[in-house]
């Protein structure tokens, strides 16, 4: 998977990015796939495909599962069935939540490529049952659809420009971890 | 005690599975007063879930300046340096004691259920 994203996703000559930054969408990008793998419970696996907008300078990628879905997954664990889907979407977007507290720290993966998709004007849209939301530099919006998808569809939108992107700086940083 | 983080997963750190493995061979030693180095010379791609996994839960028995003394960590690039960073302050309020553990687990779960 990390070499799919690696060599055909992000490494076809396409787009322009150092080893460090394709590095860093790679560990970020990789949160969606570990989600979809713990929490869709897919049983037919994950899809994904990725294509490149060189007009607009955008790349774009496409992680499918047929799983459970956001809102479900929520409604379970808050034991709740009527729980509207953009709600649902609101909250599993929170830092730190996590539909599966078993007493170990969780919940930060969707944080971090929030996070990295706001600062470096990319777009993250996820299509979940009957939610939709999406997060870009503009903020994040949860909203309610007319249409189903029995799944979860994530779609990650990065500029594919260098010069986007802040990156942390090189230098040791002499702080104690703890 | 030092560990190469290359030697024993490869040049990605991403799985909570291989996370656990991490934390499997430091824990006893730092439990045990032991010092321990942790060193990612070659490592390359990261995400939480390692992280949670190998370093996050080590503060769920032992404190911080525990850690900060017998613990280090050696040659993580920034891009590692900066998943780690929010693994920890995510971890430390989380596992800051036992009552504050349950109290998060309880709010997240009537967050939930009040949506």
């Amino acid at each position: 998977m990390v070499d799919y994203l690696k060599t055909k996703w992000l490494g076809r000559g396409w787009v322009h990015v150092s080893e460090r930054l394709r590095d860093k969408i790679v560990g970020r990008v990789w949160e969606i796939y570990a989600n979809a793998f713990e929490h869709g419970k897919s049983p037919i696996g994950i899809f994904s495909c990725g294509q490149h907008y060189p007009r607009r300078h955008e790349l774009k990628l496409t992680v499918v599962d047929f799983g459970v879905g956001i809102p479900s997954n929520v409604r379970i664990y808050a034991r709740n069935q009527n729980i509207p889907a953009d709600k649902a979407l609101r909250w599993a977007f929170q830092r730190g939540t996590t539909t599966k507290p078993n007493g170990t720290s969780r919940g930060m993966g969707l944080d971090l490529l929030k996070e990295f998709v706001k600062l470096n004007k990319g777009k993250l849209e996820v299509f979940s049952h009957d939610g939709y939301a999406i997060i870009d530099s503009e903020g994040e919006r949860f909203m309610n659809r007319a249409t189903f998808f029995e799944g979860t569809l994530v779609n990650i939108t990065f500029i594919c420009d260098e010069s986007y992107y802040h990156m942390a700086s090189e230098r040791v940083d002499e702080e104690p971890l703890f | 005690m030092k560990l190469s983080v290359y030697a024993l997963v490869g040049e990605n750190c991403l799985t909570m599975e291989d996370g656990q493995n991490i934390y499997n061979l430091i824990y006893p030693e730092l439990q045990a007063g032991r010092a321990v180095e942790l060193d990612f010379d070659k490592a390359k791609i990261f995400a939480s879930p390692f992280f949670n996994f190998s370093i996050g839960h080590l503060l769920k028995d032992i404190k911080p300046e525990d850690l900060n003394r017998l613990f280090k960590v050696t040659n993580l690039v920034p891009v590692g340096r900066e998943v780690l960073k929010r693994v920890i302050e995510n971890s430390k309020q989380y596992y800051s004691d036992e009552n504050t553990r349950k109290a998060l687990d309880a709010v997240l779960l009537e967050q939930a259920e009040n949506l």
